[in-house]
């Protein structure tokens, strides 16, 4: 008779988990029905068109006759270009800690009891909620050599010649890193305050009453319950670092990436093939390449996330 | 609170700016006109003044035929003001012929990319752009149709014989053949000179007769380069040439070339003429010092600085002239002269074209044919591209009768103003034995990758001093031939199909 | 309990005083810094071309040149232009809005199989450059006829958001799983479980969403670059592209400044007004 029992509970429970996963996979129908229609056909195409030396003629024809299997691939091995912009590209995404730290901190300061913080909030927002082509126009003045905005302080404050920050290889990826950082950090700060005021108060208090001081009340309670919040920001702005391009574009003079080609990235790199040599087959296969490098830090951070990041329960 | 004072603050600054707009702030538009060829950048950015194409300025524009069932897109890129031009050269053509036509226009830079997508949906424009470089592609890939039947002879022999060469192929060889594509233009890249400074600095205006030599060239900057205001630095130069648009001109004069005949190889590594020639244009910067320095010229362009009348010497297109001649943009005297010759003696410059051509699946080939004819040789519509009847010049006329004729005469009589030696330009679109104009070697091979690693392997650091020409090109070169080997393979696929 | 607002403790000693007020004029400093930029595009907009080309540094303008942004709207689509992104973001934000809440509460809340599969699958999608999806998905939307609309730029979208369904999936892994379980014993259809209890406390976090995605739209040239063709169709973002390209080398910044004013100024005020969902959104209030 227990067995019998038994047997009906466990029939129950799997019509309620049926009944639960056919509403779930219903719930998520239109994301996923918006990635077969719209994403599955350009995503084989980029991966067949890597396959070939396909310069955007003819058709589909004229992809099957240029057929070169992975020999674009192996090009990219021994391509100068395609490694010095992965390295760009990895420099770049320096910025990505040094924006969360900060804005961290700016959200933290502003946690605080201090006046105008609605103004405060909206001033740090201003550049996330801006164009980044006009933003972008803005920056490339303010590095100006002679007319730019930092040059012309340092001339005032000490009366040297500032720095040549877009036309000197190495200090040109620190401009781009500091642009960035200035773009972003308005996310990190409004996603890292959300994140603060959903701390409770009530452990401050607990952990005030066992004599925490402030680093420790910092490190055990506001890190850790602010990690959600800081996978977050690590996966998206991991994935959209890699893809930085539009930057490169607006900032080096004519769009050409800079002196010797030492601020382009990958993707702008990707974009010249694909358009200005109309070399469509070998752009795809460097995207293939970016989209799998992306594919598995993300896997990596996602397998990560059980070790670091808290949830409130 | 501060939602109200924002609010109040917008309502100001739009109420005040409205009033204020309607009388003042006339900062004479002017856009840039880019006319090179369609793979490469918007050429040297350049200003065209602003031309606003009154209705009478196209009466005497009508195109005979009935069309009324043709339904047409064109396709191209262009600034405002030749926006304005074409657009009311094809309201003309709609009125007359009952066509339809649809008219889309983008950036230069973006362009490249859109018509790629055209072309991958088999989604074309019946009349689109085409450079002399992407004739043989174009017509490989089946894109274009062959116009010998739609253009009669007579109009083809009237154009300038270097947009025919240009426009020919035969399936094998650029230059003979069918013709493709009827000109949008012919351009030139003439040399310009600041009269006003010439005169403020007591030094005698350059012959057009006569073209300096390289040494020449170099005394007559050094004496126009100075410290104008006493502050210690020199704020005065004799010439700012930007190297991609202008080297060029001095490689091609002394002998050099990047590639050899059938553009297989990079042969700039240990080539005395290109090296000489790179060297003595890097000289300018780093050894005379008549030129902006490096970094000055990243903080402000050279033809910025021409503008304010802080240059002697700077090219100019066919297509600045309009610009040069409107006082808001360029408010002093100037004249054309030839760019310094070397070691061949005759003064050679680049020439740049782009071509409208008639898509191989438009459905009105014959419609198509009378809209491009219209844009291109059409007498009255050349009257109002050249300047002729809006008083501002876009470009040189296509067709030789013309130029040599009328165009000529209006600018003697200043109907169409234009910098003093005009004939410049005409020696360098036909050539004579001092002057020679050239289309570059980029034209030639299937795409422009070897010419962009010469530009992206910091050249700049020969410009500078430190480097010199000849270590620069034994550096680069390598990673200029993989490309150019790269390309020959694209193109090889290309016409195998 | 969770208490939102650490503000609201009325007590400060002089020690969290002094704090707060260093605190205070650091930040204000940085904002000068983070602001300092658009300050200057403003006062560009008012300047002659001389001056802002002038080698010092001048912040206010002398002679003030008004007009500048009268011209903007008068030139080009720049009017038709704002009509358009508009007439993106309202159904996008509405449809796509609705789509990927729901379908971020499943991946949160509801167990089914290959659940993570989907999930990463989905998220793989904004790993692939644009550049290289633009051209198929072109080919794909002119075989649809869609070419020459504002469509390739509605109708995808409207399916949902990777991003948003990512940042509502973090946010409601922070709401206990009681409350589903709850939901569950008395019955409740799925549905409604989303619809009347989990979306009400989501309200914060799909507001923040949506605003992000209100200026990601806004402030998009990519894909209406490649997508659009004639003139009509333009979005704001690509007409004012246009004049970049047409003015900017002979310099009239201020135009272009002007242009880029009015452009930011509609995602300013929204996101001033909606702030302060904005801020407490993934703060959710008690499940109590």
């Amino acid at each position: 008779m227990n067995s019998k029992k038994g047997k009906k509970t466990k029939t129950k429970m799997s019509i309620m988990a049926k009944r639960e996963e056919k509403w779930g996979l219903l719930f998520v129908a239109a994301p996923a029905v918006g990635f077969l229609l719209f994403m599955l056909y350009p995503i084989i195409f980029a991966f067949l068109t890597s396959l070939t030396t396909w310069n955007g003629a003819k058709g589909f024809q004229g992809m099957l006759d240029r057929f070169c299997g992975f020999d674009n691939y192996i090009k990219l091995f021994t391509d100068a270009k395609f490694w010095q912009t992965l390295l760009t590209t990895t420099i770049y995404l320096l910025g990505i800690p040094i924006g969360m730290i900060i804005g961290l901190l700016c959200a933290m300061g502003m946690n605080r009891k201090i006046p105008g913080v609605r103004v405060l909030r909206t001033m740090y927002y201003i550049p996330v909620i801006s164009s980044l082509v006009s933003v972008s126009i803005l920056w490339a003045w303010v590095y100006n050599y002679d007319y730019g905005l930092l040059n012309t302080i340092i001339k005032t404050l000490t009366g040297l010649h500032g720095p040549n920050w877009l036309g000197d290889e190495a200090l040109i990826k620190v401009s781009m890193i500091i642009f960035m950082v200035w773009k972003g950090l308005g996310t990190s700060i409004i996603l890292y305050l959300a994140g603060l005021q959903n701390i409770p108060r009530s452990y401050y208090e607990a952990a005030m009453v066992d004599g925490a001081n402030g680093w420790q009340k910092f490190r055990n309670i506001t890190l850790p319950l602010l990690s959600p919040v800081t996978f977050y920001i690590l996966v998206t702005t991991l994935i959209g670092g890699f893809q930085v391009f539009v930057e490169v574009q607006v900032m080096t003079p004519n769009g050409n990436g800079g002196i010797g080609y030492s601020a382009a990235t990958i993707v702008f790199y990707l974009y010249q093939k694909a358009f200005e040599s109309f070399q469509l087959g070998y752009a795809s296969a460097i995207a293939v390449i970016l989209a799998i490098i992306i594919f598995v830090i993300t896997l990596f951070n996602f397998a990560g996330q059980k070790k670091w990041v808290k949830t409130i329960d | 609170m501060k939602k109200k004072l924002v609010s109040l603050m917008l309502a100001t600054v739009l109420a005040v700016s409205c009033f204020a707009g309607c009388g003042k702030a006339e900062s004479g538009e002017t856009a840039e006109a880019a006319t090179e060829e369609t793979t490469e950048e918007t050429a040297e950015e350049s200003v065209g003044a602003k031309i606003t194409v009154d209705e009478s300025a196209t009466d005497n524009v009508a195109v005979e035929g009935d069309y009324s069932d043709a339904d047409l897109t064109v396709f191209i890129f262009a600034q405002d003001h030749e926006k304005a031009v074409y657009q009311s050269l094809i309201d003309k053509f709609t009125e007359t012929t009952g066509a339809k036509v649809t008219f889309e226009v983008t950036t230069s830079d973006e362009y490249g990319q859109k018509i790629l997508a055209y072309k991958a949906a088999g989604d074309m424009p019946d009349i689109f752009y085409v450079g002399p470089e992407a004739v043989a592609s174009n017509v490989d890939d089946g894109y274009i149709l062959p116009l010998d039947d739609y253009v009669s002879e007579e109009t083809v022999a009237d154009l300038w014989p270097a947009i025919t060469t240009a426009y020919r192929y035969d399936g094998k060889e650029a230059g003979t053949g069918s013709l493709y594509c009827l000109p949008k233009d012919l351009s030139t890249f003439a040399f310009a000179y600041n009269k006003t400074m010439f005169d403020e600095a007591g030094v005698a205006y350059p012959d057009p007769a006569n073209p300096y030599t390289w040494e020449e060239f170099v005394e007559v900057c050094q004496s126009l380069t100075k410290d104008k205001d006493g502050d210690g630095e020199i704020d005065q130069w004799g010439c700012a040439n930007a190297l991609q648009w202008a080297l060029d001109a001095f490689i091609y004069t002394n002998g050099g070339h990047f590639l050899n005949d059938d553009y297989t190889e990079v042969v700039i590594d240990g080539q005395k003429e290109f090296i000489d020639a790179f060297q003595y244009f890097a000289d300018l910067t780093c050894k005379y010092g008549v030129t902006p320095t490096v970094e000055q010229d990243t903080a402000l362009g050279g033809y910025q600085r021409w503008l304010d009348g802080q240059i002697g010497f700077y090219a100019c297109g066919t297509w600045d002239v309009g610009a040069f001649m409107d006082k808001n943009t360029f408010p002093y005297e100037w004249g054309l002269c030839a760019w310094p010759v070397g070691s061949t003696g005759v003064s050679m410059t680049r020439n740049g074209s782009v071509g409208f051509a008639v898509s191989a699946d438009t459905e009105y080939p014959d419609a198509a044919a009378a809209l491009i004819t219209l844009f291109s040789t059409d007498l009255e519509g050349q009257r109002v591209l050249s300047g002729e009847t809006t008083g501002a010049s876009l470009q040189v006329p296509n067709t030789m009768s013309y130029a040599k004729g009328d165009f000529k005469d209006r600018i003697a009589d200043g109907t169409i103003p234009y910098g003093e030696n005009a004939e410049v330009i005409f020696n360098y679109l036909e050539g004579t034995d001092k002057y020679k104009g050239i289309f570059v070697e980029t034209t030639y091979t299937y795409n422009a990758d070897w010419w962009n690693e010469f530009l992206s392997g910091g050249y700049e650091y020969v410009l500078n001093g430190e480097m010199t020409a000849a270590e620069y090109c034994a550096q680069v070169q390598p990673a200029m031939q993989a490309a150019l080997d790269s390309a020959n393979e694209m193109k090889a696929a290309a016409s195998g199909q | 309990m969770s208490n939102k607002d650490n503000m609201s403790s009325g007590v400060t000693s002089r020690k969290d005083k002094s704090i707060s007020t260093i605190v205070f004029i650091l930040l204000a400093l940085g904002a000068v810094v983070m602001v300092f930029p658009f300050f200057y595009m403003i006062m560009t907009s008012f300047m002659t071309k001389n001056q802002y080309l002038s080698g010092q540094l001048k912040v206010i303008p002398d002679p003030w040149v008004f007009g500048k942004y009268s011209e903007v709207l008068k030139k080009g689509n720049f009017i038709s232009g704002i009509l358009n992104t508009i007439k993106v973001e309202i159904p996008v934000l509405l449809i796509g809005g609705f789509t990927s809440s729901l379908a971020a509460f499943a991946f949160a809340k509801m167990n089914f199989r290959g659940k993570n599969v989907i999930f990463m699958g989905l998220l793989a999608t904004i790993m692939i450059p644009f550049a290289v999806i633009m051209i198929p998905q072109y080919v794909m939307f002119t075989r649809m006829g869609w070419t020459d609309s504002l469509l390739p730029l509605i109708i995808p979208a409207c399916f949902g958001n990777i991003s948003m369904v990512f940042f509502l999936r973090q946010n409601l892994s922070s709401i206990p799983n009681d409350l589903m379980a709850a939901a569950k014993l008395d019955g409740c259809g799925y549905f409604r479980t989303f619809a009347q209890i989990f979306f009400p406390l989501m309200k914060g976090a799909v507001g923040t969403q949506l605003t992000l995605w209100f200026m990601a739209i806004w402030n998009d040239y990519l894909a209406p670059t490649i997508f659009l063709r004639s003139e009509k169709n333009w979005t704001l973002q690509v007409v004012i592209r246009s004049f970049n390209t047409y003015y900017s080398i002979q310099s009239d910044y201020a135009l272009i400044m002007a242009a880029s004013v009015i452009a930011m100024l509609p995602t300013i005020l929204l996101f001033f007004c909606f702030q302060r969902v904005i801020i407490e959104s993934v703060a959710i209030s008690g499940i109590k």
